[in-house]
């Protein structure tokens, strides 16, 4: 309990940090209507080039509030990789290492507080311009609460994954190579960019046994289809965190009985 | 231009590269994971083209172009030129009088003296692909060039031109990066699928338009007015660009801080 109470401080302290600065956030989001201006330029084309009223068993604004809902993911993720090489490359590991709650957890912490309001106020942005572009208000009550059910364990993936990643910062000392290209994986295996109901059937059966599409596919389906293999999604997701969450603790261990920490 | 002028610029853009070469694995490493990006954007395109064989005229191969084009002159500029994405943030910290206060003119000489190393994966990307996918030919790899520096002095007076309003607004860093991320997505989509007012946008104040069109224009079915449409804008563009940084610099106020330049 105590645990907790420090742990959700540390969230809360990080979260007011990040909306200190409202303008510098409202400024992030011109990005997000930015590239959905721009899919919204490219779905409607296709709309119209191939005549059909779905692709994928989405209309175009419920394709458009999807992909609203996958960059309202991307773009509130978490950046371990540079605060963990930071700690690295400046020695200041040493002194987070001592701190009185794991360095495992606070980074968690950290990222639940910066990363949750950042998504909502994404999710509200793209559907804004979603509503603005075609008229229709695709997300209703039943969506959102779906989303937000589905995106909690998939926060929670993404994290583990990307600290586990990050955490190699240990070894590499950088790990900007390796958390970047996984992040592009994730846009594309994760159907970030083009649901997988689009895939050709080889590549879909193939992103669909990863657990990348549980981050960011599984979620923003819920979107049109509120509730929809939601059970079985929460299943999935809950099995990936147990085996990504062993494998993030045993890099842990070894990491930090490799670290070597000079000066002082 | 005088032959001791002539000899510092690449001295000056080879110092830069040879700080970067200092840690080749991290170079390396750098280097090859913008290549994968690069390529798992295409795959991306091939992804969406796989299903959706034409769009609006464009096929899997013009955004190849497109990518190879786009990729190569903006690595360029953000590669070599690569403090001139941080001149916002340096014009507003007082960060030019190291510079101002050399013999050399300061514009190049803060863009040259940086070398930004993720941009080298985007310069190798582009004629990687030209060679694999584009079919080429001696007379193809003249358009391509021409059509690589085309964009790539339209990027570059872009970039001058937004980070100079750093002089008249103060923090415009955070705004010179969204435009700059903005400018760059709308280069790397087809140009067709952007219609009416947006299209008219992106052949003003956003001139994304003209890199978007370069694979049709210049590769696949060369237009000599195109050409020379785009040919003029880059240098009305650029002499925007040298006004305004003139401009700006007149205006600027030293940050006094210590600074010196090894």
């Amino acid at each position: 309990m105590r645990l907790l109470r420090k742990l959700t401080a540390i969230a809360f302290a990080h979260a007011r940090s990040v909306w200190a600065y409202p303008g510098a956030e409202a400024l992030r989001t011109v990005f997000l209507v930015v590239i959905l201006v721009v899919f919204l330029a490219l779905w409607r084309t296709t709309y119209a080039a191939t005549g059909a009223a779905r692709l994928g068993g989405l209309s175009l604004p419920q394709m458009l509030e999807y992909l609203a809902g996958t960059e309202a993911v991307l773009l509130s993720a978490p950046a371990f990789a540079d605060r963990i090489g930071e700690d690295v490359r400046t020695g200041g590991l040493a002194i987070q290492l001592t701190r009185p709650v794991s360095y495992l957890l606070f980074q968690l912490a950290v990222a639940v507080g910066e990363s949750w309001p950042r998504l909502l106020v994404n999710l509200l942005v793209g559907t804004a311009v979603v509503a603005a572009a075609t008229g229709t208000l695709p997300l209703g009550p039943a969506g959102l609460a779906a989303y937000l059910a589905a995106y909690l364990p998939a926060f929670a993936l993404y994290a583990v994954l990307f600290l586990t990643l990050a955490l190699t910062s240990f070894w590499l000392e950088d790990a900007w190579a390796v958390t970047f290209l996984t992040s592009r994986l994730v846009m594309i295996l994760g159907g970030l960019l083009v649901p997988l109901t689009l895939f050709p059937p080889a590549l879909g059966h193939i992103a669909r046994i990863l657990p990348l599409q549980l981050m960011v596919y599984g979620p923003a389906q819920q979107l049109a289809h509120p509730f929809h293999g939601l059970l079985a999604l929460l299943g999935q997701q809950a099995a990936w965190l147990v085996a990504l969450g062993a494998l993030l603790a045993l890099v842990y261990r070894r990491g930090v009985a490799a670290l070597h920490v000079q000066g002082g | 231009m005088s032959r001791e002028a002539r000899r510092f610029w690449p001295r000056l853009v080879l110092s830069a590269l040879r700080a970067q070469l200092a840690y080749p694995a991290a170079f390396a490493l750098t280097t090859i994971a913008m290549l994968l990006n690069d390529g798992i954007w295409l795959a991306f395109w091939w992804l969406y083209f796989s299903r959706f064989p034409v769009v609006r005229g464009w096929r899997l191969e013009d955004v190849a172009a497109l990518w190879a084009i786009g990729a190569t002159a903006i690595g360029l500029v953000q590669g070599f030129a690569g403090n001139l994405p941080h001149l916002a943030r340096l014009i507003m910290q007082g960060e030019l009088d190291v510079y101002l206060s050399l013999p050399k003119p300061a514009l190049p000489h803060i863009a040259l003296s940086r070398l930004n190393v993720s941009s080298m994966g985007d310069v190798l990307f582009g004629p990687i692909v030209f060679l694999a996918m584009l079919h080429p030919t001696l007379a193809r790899a003249g358009l391509f060039l021409l059509a690589v520096l085309l964009a790539a002095a339209i990027y570059l007076a872009f970039l001058v031109l937004l980070h100079s309003l750093a002089f008249f607004l103060g923090r415009a860093d955070l705004l010179a990066e969204q435009v700059t991320i903005s400018m760059v997505t709308f280069s790397t989509y087809p140009g067709p699928i952007f219609q009416g007012g947006l299209r008219l946008l992106l052949f003003t104040v956003l001139p994304a338009g003209f890199i978007d069109s370069m694979p049709v224009s210049v590769l696949r079915a060369p237009d000599p007015l195109f050409v020379a449409e785009a040919a003029g804008f880059a240098l009305l563009l650029n002499g925007l660009a040298l006004w305004a940084w003139r401009a700006g610099l007149s205006r600027y106020a030293s940050g006094n801080l210590f600074q010196a330049r090894l």
